[in-house]
């Protein structure tokens, strides 16, 4: 016998490659004694096999069922898992910018209810209201003065969708656009700057969006004009 | 956003039948072997932040049982300093003849036989039909370590289920 015990075992428990698979039916046709070898091997596997598959026919002990429902789970669990659902789906839309996710969530606090600038649809965060209609309309060759959203820049992403940068009075972020709204795939607090200072029209984005914009993007960012081209084409 | 705990339980349900047989093959007795599960199950849900999320729950539970029972059979010996079973019986009868199916005992038996480490690799493998990678998981160990386990155990197997005849290959 010229095959290892170990690669007949391994062919016995389908463990090779589907051409090491084909070498070892080859020589098994031509050694009796492997062939034997891997016989034996195979009713070993289905004896063991079988002997226990009762097991998984039988009815689960009430008992077993009761510590499944009834266990306490660690307390470290629980914490961890109130942490993360109210900051889990803020990174939920971010695609490249995953490292910066820690970054983005610090500081933001955002309303669970859906009134305000983002919303959650189907599990994403979306722009909703007057954010969503910045992001339709405006350009930010031409952005409004005063409150309201505003638009920073506008680019496309290297997964090939319009995405624009965005503030309100609350959040900053980046919206992408998809068929049918604006998905944000990243956010952060606006407010860095002390409580009463008038934000300035596309001023301070806050780093974290800007660096999440650069990882994003493919090229340099819209000009005027190829902005108003997107804007007429619904961003698509 | 994590899974939530309604749906980690009702993954560990669906594992118990596993699990169960696990502990079975490794235990080689019904009571012992739905003791070795509750302890696993109630470790796993106490301890339920050191599962890394992403990764397999199946593999992680496994682990915690052979991990219980290793830690059991340990303490057992010491306080007993008997050894489990003889090592140096022959083939059990009826199973001498290579196309007679295993009883359960006898299974057990033979199993009883191996070290720990051997038996809970077959258990991985042959009982639960596990891929060597997959076992390697549950063990901490490189797959290689799977492999040679696994060829000793099998050997030692072949021996004592198949009689004198299997120590010709």
């Amino acid at each position: 016998m010229t095959l290892s015990k170990e690669i007949l075992m391994q062919f016995v428990d389908g463990e090779l490659s589907p051409s090491e698979t084909s070498r070892i039916e080859a020589e098994l046709a031509n050694d009796a004694e492997a062939r034997a070898f891997v016989d034996a091997q195979t009713m070993l596997r289905e004896q063991f096999h079988d002997a226990f598959a009762p097991a998984m026919e039988e009815p689960i002990p009430d008992r077993l069922l009761a510590a499944v429902a009834n266990t306490p789970v660690s307390w470290r669990w629980r914490l961890r898992q109130r942490l993360s659902q109210r900051t889990g789906w803020i990174w939920a839309g971010l695609p490249a910018a995953g490292a910066l996710a820690l970054g983005l969530v610090i500081g933001v606090t955002l309303n669970p209810s859906n009134v305000g600038p983002i919303a959650t649809l189907n599990g994403t965060l979306v722009a909703q209201g007057a954010l969503a209609d910045a992001l339709n309309t405006q350009l930010a060759s031409a952005a409004p003065q005063g409150s309201g959203p505003h638009i920073g820049i506008s680019f496309r992403a290297k997964d090939g969708r319009n995405c624009r940068t965005f503030e309100t009075d609350s959040v900053a972020g980046i919206a992408c656009r998809s068929d049918a709204q604006w998905n944000v795939a990243a956010l952060a607090s606006s407010k860095t700057e002390s409580a009463g200072t008038y934000r300035m029209a596309g001023s301070a984005m806050p780093d974290v969006i800007r660096d999440a914009a650069q990882a994003m993007i493919a090229g340099a960012p819209f000009d005027a004009a190829a902005e108003r081209q997107a804007r007429d084409r619904g961003w698509k | 956003m994590g899974a939530s705990i309604d749906s980690i339980r009702n993954q560990m349900t669906a594992l118990l039948p596993r699990l169960r047989r696990f502990a079975l093959s490794l235990t080689g007795n019904a009571a012992d072997a739905d003791d070795l599960v509750q302890d696993t199950v109630e470790k796993a849900l106490r301890n339920l932040h050191r599962w890394e999320e992403g990764t397999r729950l199946d593999s992680w539970m496994f682990r915690i049982a052979q991990n219980l029972w290793i830690d059991t059979v340990r303490s057992k010996r010491v306080k007993s300093s008997v050894p489990l079973e003889d090592h140096h019986g022959g083939a059990s009868d009826g199973a001498r003849d290579a196309e007679a199916r295993l009883t359960f005992a006898d299974t057990c038996k033979a199993l009883a036989t191996l070290p720990e480490e051997q038996r809970v690799v077959v258990s991985l493998v042959l009982v639960d039909g596990m891929a060597y990678r997959d076992a390697a998981d549950v063990l901490g160990v490189p797959i290689g370590t799977v492999t040679s386990r696994l060829a000793r155990a099998r050997e030692a197997l072949a021996t004592r289920v198949f009689g004198k005849k299997a120590e010709t290959f």
